[in-house]
C-alpha cells in the first residue's frame, strides 16, 4: 500500500529564532544567525563565528517547559520544536492514531560527555551514561509529546534528520503507522567543533555557500520536526496540508570517508531517485535547497551533480546555510522546513555572502529573496561524512 | 513479506564466526565478555587497517563474511544499527580535547567518531552506493535495520539487503556504568554480563542455496503499558507467524538483570513456548539481539539447539520458528521472528 | 645542511609512522624520494593534515592551507628540506 503523505505542522529552533514564523521572516529579509560565539565554553571563541540559538539551557529548560534536570542542550532543541510542530498540526493529542517519532541526531549527548568525561562522582556519571548515546533526546521529546510505542533515531552525520525524514514518510505510506513526528536535533559542543576545526574546514567568518572564495562552514545548531499524515488522515481530521512529500532518494557516494566525489556521483544519484520516485522532470522543480556547505569539496562536488542532473533546466538554487549554519544532524529537518515555508509563501529564500561562483562551474545561486507565484516543486539535498546523500521532494499540497 | 536470512556472519564473545552451533561454550562468573576476533589482515590491506577502530573492524569482517556466505556478491543496500556507536575513538578525542586544551587534534580521529563510520567503512568496503542508513536507539537500533530493510525489499526499491547490528565494549564505558552502580544485580541474582560483537545478515527477497532461515518481521515499543505488550506480540504473530499462536522457541535478552515485563511475560503470557536466555553466551549490549537473530538462524537451519542453551519449557524438534525478544531498562522492548525456509 | 636534512628525515620516518598509525610499516619502507600522496604510501588528503599537525607539533611550523601542504610535502625528502629551511635556527 502506499499512500500519499503530507505535512501539516513544522517546528524549528535555530540561531534564526525560536519558531518557524520567526526563520520565514528572518530568511525573507536576508537576515542570518551567524555570529561570534557567546554561550559555549571554548578556547575558539573570537577565533570562529557560529551559528548559536541565543538562548542558555537554562532558559531552553523555561521554553521547553522542563523542570528538574537538564536534559541536555540537543533534547531541549528536539522538544521545543517537536512541540511546535504538533501545536501547529492542531495535534492536542497525538494518542487518536499510531503515531510514530522518528528522530535524528549526531552530537546528541556529547555537551555533557565532554563536560564530565573521567569524573568519579556516581551521581554526574549515572546522569552523563543517560545523556550520552542518540536516543536520549528521542526519548525525552517522546515524553514531553506524551508518545509511547514506535520511536527509533538515526545517525547519519549531516544527513540524518533528512533520512529521519523519510523512514518516516515511507512508515506512514506503507501504514506501518499512521502519523509520524520527524526531524532532528543537534546542540552545539567544544566536540564537534574541535572535530571540523581539525579537519580544518571550518570558515573563521560567517560561511560563503558555492562562492569561489569559500573556504568552510559554519557549524550551526537547531531542532527541526515535521508532523507526517496520510493526505486523507489529515483531511478527515480537518487539519490543512502545507505540502506533501513527493519524493526521495538515497545514495551512497563510496569515495571517501570525508570526501564527495568529484563529479558528485552520490549527489546525482539520490537527486536523480528523488525525482524519478516523484515522477517529476527535472524542469519542474521550482527550487533547490542545496546542502552547500561551503566547504570546499562540497560546493564544487554538489554544483557539478547539479549541472549533470539539470543541465540546461537547472533550477534556482540557494544555500540556506549562510543564514542557520550547519546544523549537523539537524540540517536536513532545518532545510525540510525551510522547504515547506517557501512552498506556504510561494518565496525562495536567499544564498547570502555569495559574490563570485566557482571558477569550475559558474554557478549562481539566489541571492536575494524571491516570489515565485508558481512554486510547486522544491527539492532539499544533505550530503554527509561517509558518502551519505539523501534528497527530499516536497511539493505543494 | 517473508525474507530470506540468504548469509549471515557474527563476531561475538562466542566462537560464532564461521562457526556452527557446536562451537557455543557456557561462561560463567564474568562481568564482561570480550569478541573473538578473527585475523583482520583477511579482510583488510595493512595500509588501510588504521582508518579502521576496533568497531568497524569487527564491523567490516562480519559484512564481508555474510555476503560471501550467500554465493553470490554484492547487495543493494546496507542498514545497519548501533547503540553506542564509535565510543572508543570519541573517548580518545575527548581525551585529546582536554590535554592539548582544544590545539592540534587529529583529524583521523575524529572522522572515525560519528555514530555511522563503522555503517559507512561496511558500504565502502562492498563498494555498495545503493541505500545507507545507520539507527543508534538503544535496543531498538538493530531492530530499525531489520524494519527498514523490510520496508525497502517491499518497496521494490532492493532486491538483497545487508543489515547489521555492532556495538563494542570499552572499559571506561564499563567503568562508567559500575560507578553508576549499574551493574549492580538485584539481592539474589546473577550480576549483568557485558559484551560485544557484529552479526550482519543479507536478507534477500528471492530464495537462494544458502538461505539459513526466513525472517517473518520485527516491532519494537517504549514503555507500553500494563498488558499492552502482550497485545501488541498477540496481534504481531497472528499476522507473521505462519499458523498464528505462539512461535516455537522464544530467546530472551536484555539489560539489567531485573527483567521486568519480560520476566512477567517469562511467567505467563509466553507459555507454552519454549524459551531461554541467550544474552548469557554473548553478553549484554544494545544490539545483542543480532546474536540472538544469528542463534535463531543457526537454530532453524541446523534443526537442533545448542547444549549451552538452558532452555525452559519442552521445544518441539525441530524447532521450527524462534522470537528474538529483547529490553534495554524495562522500558525499549524489541522482537524479531524467524522461522525455517 | 645535508646532514640536517638526513637527520629530519629519519625522524619524519619514524613521525610520520607514528602520527598516521601505520601500522605494518618499518621507517626504512618509507623510501624519502617516493611520493607521499596518491601513488607511493598512498596518503589522502586527511593525511595530509595530520601531517601538517606533525610539523607544528614537533617542528614549531604551522601550515594552514592542507592542499597547499600537499604541493610543497610531496616526499620525505621535500619534508625534510622545507623543515631545515623553515624551522627555528637553534634546531637546523
Amino acid at each position: 500500500m502506499t499512500r500519499r503523505v503530507v505535512v501539516t505542522g513544522v517546528g524549528m529552533i535555530s540561531a534564526l529564532g525560536v519558531g518557524a514564523p520567526a526563520a520565514a521572516a528572518a530568511l525573507a529579509a536576508s537576515r542570518s544567525g551567524i555570529g561570534p560565539i557567546t554561550i559555549l565554553e571554548t578556547r575558539h571563541r573570537g577565533k570562529c563565528v557560529v551559528a548559536e540559538v541565543p538562548h542558555t539551557n537554562e532558559d531552553l529548560c523555561s521554553l521547553a517547559g522542563v523542570g528538574g534536570e537538564d536534559p541536555g542542550r540537543t533534547a531541549l532543541l528536539g522538544i521545543i520544536a517537536a512541540r511546535e510542530a504538533v501545536a501547529a498540526a492542531g495535534l492536542a493529542d497525538l494518542s487518536d492514531v499510531p503515531t510514530g517519532l522518528i528522530s535524528a541526531t549526531t552530537a546528541a549527548g556529547l555537551d555533557k560527555t565532554e563536560a564530565l568525561h573521567r569524573t568519579t562522582d556516581a551521581r554526574q556519571i549515572a546522569y552523563m551514561l543517560e545523556n550520552h548515546d542518540c536516543g536520549h533526546s528521542t526519548e525525552r521529546i517522546a515524553d514531553a509529546l506524551g508518545l509511547r510505542g514506535m520511536l527509533s533515531t538515526v545517525s547519519t552525520a549531516c544527513t540524518s534528520s533528512a533520512n529521519a525524514l523519510i523512514l518516516a514518510a515511507r512508515l506512514v505510506s506503507a501504514g506501518v503507522l499512521e502519523r509520524a513526528v520527524a526531524g532532528g536535533c543537534d546542540g552545539l559542543c567544544r566536540f564537534v567543533l574541535n572535530g571540523f576545526t581539525s579537519l580544518r574546514i571550518v570558515d573563521p567568518l560567517a560561511c560563503r555557500p558555492f562562492d569561489e572564495h569559500r573556504c568552510g562552514l559554519t557549524l550551526g545548531e537547531a531542532g527541526a520536526f515535521l508532523v507526517l499524515e496520510t493526505e486523507a488522515g489529515a483531511a478527515r481530521r480537518g487539519a490543512r496540508a502545507l505540502a506533501a512529500i513527493g519524493g526521495w532518494g538515497v545514495a551512497n557516494d563510496s569515495f571517501h570517508q570525508t570526501a564527495s566525489s568529484p563529479g558528485g556521483d552520490g549527489a546525482f544519484t539520490a537527486m536523480g531517485a528523488a525525482l524519478q520516485s516523484a515522477r517529476l522532470r527535472p524542469a519542474e522543480v521550482g527550487w533547490v535547497n542545496a546542502h552547500g556547505t561551503a566547504t570546499e569539496n562540497n560546493d564544487l562536488s554538489e554544483g557539478r551533480a547539479l549541472l549533470r542532473l539539470f543541465g540546461a533546466d537547472l533550477p534556482p538554487f540557494s544555500s540556506t546555510k549562510a543564514a542557520t549554519g550547519h546544523a549537523m544532524g539537524a540540517a536536513g529537518a532545518v532545510e525540510a522546513v525551510i522547504s515547506v515555508l517557501a512552498l506556504e509563501r510561494r518565496t525562495i529564500f536567499p544564498n547570502l555572502n555569495f559574490s563570485t561562483p566557482m571558477k569550475e562551474t559558474s554557478l549562481t545561486p539566489v541571492t536575494a529573496p524571491r516570489t515565485v507565484p508558481d512554486l510547486v516543486h522544491v527539492l532539499s539535498n544533505s550530503f554527509g561524512f561517509g558518502g551519505d546523500c539523501s534528497a527530499l521532494l516536497f511539493s505543494q499540497a | 513479506m517473508a525474507l530470506f536470512v540468504a548469509g549471515a556472519a557474527c563476531i561475538s564473545p562466542q566462537p560464532s564466526f564461521g562457526e556452527g552451533l557446536a562451537a557455543l561454550r557456557a561462561v560463567a562468573g564474568v562481568e564482561t565478555l570480550h569478541a573473538v576476533e578473527p585475523d583482520y589482515r583477511e579482510f583488510f590491506p595493512p595500509a588501510q587497517l588504521r582508518r579502521f577502530s576496533r568497531i568497524s573492524r569487527m564491523a567490516v569482517a562480519a559484512a564481508r563474511r555474510a555476503v560471501e556466505s550467500t554465493g553470490l556478491p554484492g547487495v543493494d543496500a546496507v542498514i545497519t544499527g548501533t547503540g553506542l556507536g564509535c565510543f572508543s575513538e570519541s573517548e580518545k578525542f575527548l581525551d585529546a580535547i582536554r590535554d592539548r586544551n582544544e590545539d592540534l587534534l587529529n583529524p583521523s580521529v575524529f572522522i572515525q567518531t560519528t555514530h555511522h563510520a563503522a555503517s559507512s567503512q561496511v558500504a565502502f568496503a562492498l563498494d555498495c552506493r545503493g541505500y545507507h542508513d545507520n539507527y543508534c536507539h538503544r535496543a531498538f537500533s538493530f531492530e530499525t535495520a531489520l524494519l527498514d530493510a523490510s520496508l525497502l525489499i517491499a518497496e521494490g526499491a532492493a532486491r538483497r539487503v545487508l543489515v547489521g547490528g555492532m556495538d563494542e565494549l570499552v572499559p571506561t564505558y564499563v567503568g562508567y556504568l559500575r560507578s553508576a552502580g549499574l551493574l549492580e544485580p538485584p539481592a539474589g541474582l546473577p550480576g549483568p554480563v557485558l559484551g560485544e560483537g557484529a552479526g550482519f545478515f543479507v536478507l534477500s527477497a528471492e530464495r537462494g542455496g544458502n538461505d539459513l532461515a526466513r525472517f517473518l518481521g520485527t516491532g519494537f515499543t517504549y514503555t507500553p503499558g500494563g498488558g499492552e505488550l502482550e497485545l501488541g506480540l498477540a496481534r504481531f504473530f497472528a499476522s507473521h507467524l505462519p499458523g498464528g499462536g505462539l512461535p516455537d522457541l522464544v530467546l530472551l535478552g536484555g539489560m539489567p538483570v531485573r527483567e521486568g515485563a519480560l520476566e512477567r511475560l517469562d511467567g505467563g503470557f509466553l507459555h507454552p513456548a519454549a524459551r531461554a536466555g541467550f544474552t548469557q553466551l554473548c553478553g549484554e549490549f544494545h544490539t545483542a539481539s543480532a546474536f540472538g537473530f544469528w542463534l535463531a538462524a543457526r537454530i532453524l537451519h541446523e534443526g537442533r539447539l545448542p547444549a549451552v542453551l538452558q532452555v525452559r519449557g519442552t521445544p518441539p524438534h525441530p524447532v521450527r520458528s524462534v522470537l528474538v525478544l529483547t529490553h534495554h531498562q524495562d522500558k525499549e522492548y524489541a522482537w524479531a521472528l524467524l522461522d525455517r525456509v | 645542511m645535508d646532514s640536517a636534512v638526513e637527520r629530519v628525515i629519519q625522524e619524519l620516518q619514524a613521525g610520520i609512522i607514528e602520527q598516521l598509525h601505520l601500522l605494518e610499516v618499518a621507517p626504512a619502507d618509507i623510501k624519502p624520494d617516493a611520493p607521499l600522496f596518491g601513488a607511493g604510501l598512498g596518503l589522502d588528503s586527511v593525511d595530509a593534515i595530520e601531517l601538517i599537525v606533525l610539523l607544528e607539533t614537533r617542528y614549531g611550523i604551522k601550515l594552514q592551507d592542507p592542499r597547499k601542504a600537499r604541493e610543497i610535502l610531496t616526499t620525505v625528502r621535500a619534508m625534510a628540506e622545507f623543515v631545515v629551511a623553515r624551522a627555528p635556527a637553534s634546531r637546523a
